[in-house]
């Protein structure tokens, strides 16, 4: 190793691999953000659109050659005795240092590119505020493990160390692990049912909005028919497209649910929940395979949630909030799908040390909360499109039936909503289909708000909500005094608290 | 009756209701009354060159409309910048700082002194000439819990973001 650690000081660029890497990532982006429009193109395919799409595409795609070029062969680093320093950038250039002592986590990852050229991506995580990590985009094995080394032989203590271990030993290429922990007890080690399940109970919302776009194109086409043909044709026409419309939307929604169950493979195959001393780690991935962690002290507050599906299946995703500046926020909440109630309880009682139901006492919210959701969501929506509908016909009428589909949805909202306080934190259940549940300890709190609208003025009510480093938690409709006295008391226990939040 | 398994009297925590508020500066009533004077002149210009070179007839019912909406907001804003003044307030307390807003959709926000990352004191140039400051601060919560208190009188201004910063000091030793 010390042969190659004096190489280490000199400046270096990545792996040429990283250009295809830099590229691909870029047409990620491109196509994340552009697709509608290919949706809406393949449509209604018209020749007016056609040239557009063939220069936005060319330009997309000489744009991106030209930007992962100059990113790979501007992009330099080198390590120092107690630093790292890189420098990056053609205009606009970047000179950062990164300290080893704040480097909190070294991670390897691995997609398929990665894969096919034998070459890992080293994420450097460090403490502090957004814009404060690494990434080396591609490095050889060797290479990324002796820059591994080099900082840690240089660096006491690695918070999570082991748990890297864990991880490289699963990436098919196994590595020495550098210094020999023991790894964490695996708290949740999906299975392939688990794996289906978690596939048939995905949130298809995005199936609604492929259809969306669909049915808006076959609508122009239709009225494009319509003003061609004769009157005759018309009703054969229209028979004819029913037919068609209804098995492509049963198509659509058969090719939707396969989509996401896929997703749900490449995304959460070999999925591991570690529980250790310092946090949690989660591992997953068919071929990109994904490192996160979470380390005890971070985690501000969890939540989990199922929907109707999941809950038929008894299982919830977990969500672990971690401190994190509000740009990194979605980045730094450890997603953990698939969990059964005997392992959120297990990550429930490390969070909330000796969580005891008897401790507290529970609440319900005002009823009034149904009143205002009917008028917000039934009475208001249903007078406002039914008075438009109804210049046009009576069938507006209809649309009074809404109110109450809104009020028997209101009051299951308004029975399930559940908060329970103790003197060390506060536990809610809620939901209307599925159901969510949340945990927060009041040490956690960074600020109370008490908010107030006219009517819950009137009514003496009031919605509390707590922010914390790792999101909020909001309690809704609750009486004044209670939101008062509640934040008097949670005040209290977090300005005498001397325990770190983080 | 609200938390029966502490061993705490409720009744003797302190209570945020009981503390006074601090109003905001008068002048900075006068600066946010100038800024929607401002902003309502804008509109009003650009309405009245619509109306002179639009390219097509104006019914004198729309005019009428428009002009009576224009003033209609206009008060309502004024009315709006007035109470809005009146109902902010601050309150500094021995191990908290209070922010209360809002004329319709009030709201109360606390935040511990041990829960402040950093404060900051800010100066817009229309303010600058009418010697108002605003304090930011500034907490781990995200962008919803910090706290900016506008039309503080200069000194005040700095006063007390000295006087939170040694607190926030005090509590990191």
């Amino acid at each position: 190793m010390s042969s190659s650690s004096s190489s280490l000081r000199e400046e270096a660029r990545q792996s040429p691999v990283a250009i295809i890497i830099i590229l691909q990532r870029l047409f990620v982006i491109i196509i994340k953000s552009a697709w509608p429009v290919f949706v809406f193109y393949f449509i209604n395919q018209q020749s007016k659109f056609e040239y557009f799409i063939t220069l936005i595409g060319i330009g997309a795609v000489a744009l991106s050659t030209v930007g992962s070029l100059i990113s790979y062969f501007t992009f330099y680093f080198r390590l120092e005795e107690t630093e790292l320093v890189m420098r990056s950038g053609l205009l606009n250039k970047t000179f950062r240092t990164i300290p080893f002592d704040r480097i909190q986590t070294i991670s390897f990852t691995q997609n398929i590119i990665h894969r096919i050229f034998n070459v890992v991506q080293l994420d450097l995580d460090t403490a502090g505020s957004s814009g404060s990590e690494l990434a080396i985009k591609a490095l050889s094995h060797s290479k990324a493990n002796a820059i591994k080394s080099f900082i840690l032989d240089r660096k006491e203590t690695l918070p999570t160390q082991h748990e890297e271990s864990g991880m490289l030993q699963e990436s098919g290429n196994p590595l020495q692990p550098i210094v020999s922990e023991k790894p964490g007890k695996i708290l949740l080690d999906l299975s392939i049912k688990d794996l289906l399940k978690i596939g048939v109970s995905q949130n298809h919302l995005r199936t609604v909005g492929i259809m969306v776009a669909f049915i808006f194109g076959l609508s122009q086409y239709a009225e494009e028919l319509l003003s061609k043909e004769k009157e005759e044709e018309i009703w054969l026409l229209l028979f004819g497209s029913m037919v068609v419309i209804t098995t492509l939307v049963i198509l659509l929604f058969v090719a939707a649910f396969f989509l996401s169950l896929l997703n749900t493979v490449l995304k959460y195959y070999n999925l591991q929940l570690l529980a250790s001393e310092k946090g949690y780690t989660i591992t997953a991935g068919l071929f990109t395979k994904i490192e996160q962690s979470a380390q005890h002290q971070k985690i501000q507050l969890l939540e989990w949630r199922n929907n109707p599906i999941k809950r038929f299946f008894g299982i919830y995703t977990l969500y672990l909030k971690q401190a994190a500046s509000a740009a990194l926020n979605r980045k730094r909440t450890l997603v953990v799908p698939g969990c059964y109630l005997s392992q959120i309880e297990a990550v429930r009682d490390s969070y909330f040390s000796d969580f005891n139901k008897a401790d507290f006492s529970e609440y319900a919210i005002s009823p009034l909360v149904v009143g205002r959701i009917v008028l917000y969501l039934g009475v208001v929506p249903a007078l406002f499109f039914g008075t438009i509908y109804i210049l046009k016909t009576w069938w507006g009428l209809l649309l009074l039936g809404w109110i109450p589909v809104v009020w028997f949805f209101a009051r299951i909202y308004y029975r399930k909503w559940r908060y329970a306080i103790s003197s060390r934190g506060v536990y809610l259940t809620k939901g209307f289909l599925g159901q969510r549940a949340a945990i927060l300890r009041w040490y956690k709190v960074q600020s109370v708000k008490v908010k107030q609208s006219p009517y819950q003025r009137r009514k003496a009510l009031a919605t509390l909500e707590f922010s914390t480093a790792g999101g909020n938690l909001t309690l809704p409709y609750i009486s004044l005094t209670q939101a008062e006295a509640l934040r008097d008391y949670v005040l209290y226990a977090v300005e005498r608290s001397t325990d770190d939040w983080m | 009756m609200l938390f029966q398994n502490n061993p705490i009297d409720l009744t003797t925590l302190p209570q945020l209701e009981d503390t006074p508020m601090e109003s905001l500066s008068p002048s900075y009533l006068t600066v946010s009354y100038l800024g929607t004077t401002i902003f309502f002149l804008i509109v009003a210009g650009v309405l009245t060159t619509v109306r002179f070179f639009a390219e097509f007839d104006i019914p004198f019912w729309v005019e009428l409309v428009t002009v009576s909406v224009w003033l209609f907001l206009f008060l309502f804003s004024l009315w709006h910048t007035y109470m809005d003044f009146h109902l902010q307030g601050f309150a500094i307390r021995e191990r908290d700082l209070t922010y209360r807003s809002g004329v319709f959709f009030r709201s109360t926000t606390v935040i511990p002194y041990n829960r402040i990352q950093h404060a900051e004191v800010k100066q817009g140039p229309i303010e600058r000439r009418f010697g108002l400051q605003r304090l930011e601060i500034y907490s781990a919560g995200g962008a919803g819990s910090d706290l900016d208190i506008p039309g503080l009188p200069g000194s005040r201004a700095d006063q007390l973001r000295d006087y939170i910063i040694e607190k926030v000091g005090k509590h990191e030793q």
